[in-house]
């Protein structure tokens, strides 16, 4: 299998529609390193090299059917098609921007994904869709318990597994969940809930956009200590968190039912207008796609095939120009993307 | 460029806010930075303040650290400027300076959770009598006395299948 062919597959988290109105997906993430080895930032190409091929031939071992994973080196790829495992949450922009001896392993419908020399020599991650915390880290833990018995991974009683960055050391482990919040936006509550989370070592991020904004109301909440805490509390805690903030955005949303008309207007609209459009910029697709989602959560509009988050990757441009393959400028982008919305929403 | 917020130092670190999706950016001076991380003004944003962090007044002396790792060949104002350890050594030759930083980062500096198996089987057991025996206490804190007796009965029990080797 190679990489066009792996690509070609389409994301396990993208394709299952989540039921779930607010929470799109789930990710967990492990970071381990090899005892004998320095961390991958002060590799050079050589052991760089070498540490990849014993790491990967410990992540292709046969396994049982979940963990069985397919290792790709990040050298056997263009730039393009780097660009589109970064946008599908894959593999990091700054694993995509290193030199040689790097890569990544992913499973059969990337629940699984692997990143191989990034910050840390092995950055196992388990992304599912809507809320699955318990499920998606038994994943990763099965991973982690079987290259335990592989490799030889860096650890000490007192400060736990030991990673590149001190922010990572304990655990390793990242856990988050990724929301659509578009009433708390628009209600304009989000700072209450920034306020709520800062006590509890929990940060909230935008997703998408451009240095300043939260493009399409999507949020990520994750841990921020991994050190002193179990993996247990934490994704108890993230759990509690998210379900917290389910309950703030959907009282949010009741509030906004207060002005029924006015919404009712603004989702119909950002229907026409994706249904209709010719030239679409990434932003006002985001805003668009963002309120067509809220009114179908909230039985204005009758749902389109294609799932929210699907349809906020396919928005992207790595996604527009692989689907299409060839380069495009913006305003070609533009074009495509707003054929692509069309298509989708009309049922084409 | 003068701290935002003093006005008198030179600023150091710049500090990225998002509210309501709007980014907003500060530059601070050292001082001002430690405060604004002690007061947990900003959530979320520990690896912004990585390199304020390893440089805080209060830690112990980077100068005095062990001049080079060993292993990874670093020294400890490099990994200062990087922010990122060079390999797992590094934490036991600038002990001092990364168990401060450590504290600073998570408000604790003893792993709780998961540990390997494969030589591990020790820490486990210690890890569990550790927390068997931190339940006996709060048992009779809270009087108790029967649940406590039948968990103490199980701690000596564990301790006499271990040989003695209790803490």
């Amino acid at each position: 299998m190679n990489v066009t062919e792996v690509l070609a597959r389409r994301s396990y988290w993208l394709t299952a529609q989540s039921r779930h109105p607010i929470v799109l997906s789930t990710r967990v993430r492990l970071a381990r390193n090899l005892a004998d080895r320095p961390f991958p930032t002060a590799l050079n190409s050589e052991t760089a090299e070498e540490t990849e091929a014993e790491i990967a031939a410990a992540l292709e071992t046969e396994s049982a059917e979940d963990l069985s994973l397919q290792y790709l080196s990040l050298k056997d790829m263009d730039d393009m098609e780097k660009s589109v495992l970064v946008e599908r949450h894959l593999i990091s922009p700054a694993l995509a921007a290193l030199g040689a001896g790097r890569g990544i392993a992913l499973s059969p419908e990337h629940r699984l994904a692997v990143m191989v020399n990034e910050e840390d020599h092995i950055r196992m991650q388990v992304i599912l869709p809507g809320v699955a915390l318990q499920e998606a880290f038994r994943l990763a833990d099965q991973l982690d318990d079987f290259l335990e018995a592989k490799l030889d991974f860096a650890f000490q009683e007192r400060y736990g597994y030991l990673t590149s960055c001190p922010t990572n050391v304990g655990t390793g482990m990242r856990v988050s969940t990724m929301m659509h919040l578009p009433a708390l936006v628009m209600t304009k509550q989000m700072q209450q809930v920034l306020n709520a989370l800062s006590p509890l070592g929990l940060a909230i991020r935008g997703l998408y956009g451009e240095g300043s904004k939260a493009w399409g109301n999507i949020f990520q909440i994750s841990n921020q200590v991994t050190l002193g805490k179990s993996e247990e509390d934490t994704l108890v805690n993230i759990e509690a968190v998210t379900q917290q903030i389910c309950e703030l955005e959907n009282k949010a949303r009741q509030m906004m039912l207060a002005g029924r008309g006015a919404l009712e207007d603004k989702v119909w609209r950002a229907r026409g207008i994706l249904g209709s459009a010719r030239i679409m910029p990434a932003e006002e697709a985001f805003r668009l796609v963002s309120e067509d989602r809220l009114g179908i959560d909230m039985n204005f509009l009758q749902p389109h095939s294609e799932s929210f988050a699907a349809l906020f990757l396919n928005l992207l441009p790595a996604g527009l120009r692989y689907n299409s393959g060839k380069e495009m400028n913006e305003e070609q982008l533009n074009v495509a993307r707003a054929d692509y919305l069309r298509a989708a929403v009309n049922g084409e | 460029m003068l701290c935002q917020n003093c006005k008198k130092k030179e600023a150091v670190v710049r500090v990225t806010k998002i509210e309501n999706g709007q980014a907003t950016q500060i530059n601070l001076c050292k001082e001002c930075a430690q405060q604004y991380h002690n007061t947990k003004i900003f959530p979320g944003l520990v690896s912004d303040f990585m390199q304020a962090l390893f440089t805080l007044k209060g830690g112990p002396d980077g100068q005095q650290a062990a001049s080079r790792c060993p292993v990874c060949g670093l020294t400890y104002a490099q990994i200062q400027k990087a922010g990122r350890a060079g390999c797992h050594h590094c934490y036991e030759t600038f002990e001092p300076q990364m168990d401060f930083l450590l504290r600073r980062l998570h408000g604790a500096s003893r792993h709780v959770g998961k540990v390997p198996r494969r030589g591990g089987s020790g820490i486990r057991r210690q890890n569990e009598m550790r927390s068997l025996k931190t339940e006996l206490q709060e048992l009779v804190r809270r009087e108790a006395f029967e649940e406590a007796a039948v968990l103490r009965d199980r701690i000596r029990s564990m301790e006499t299948a271990q040989g003695g080797e209790g803490e």
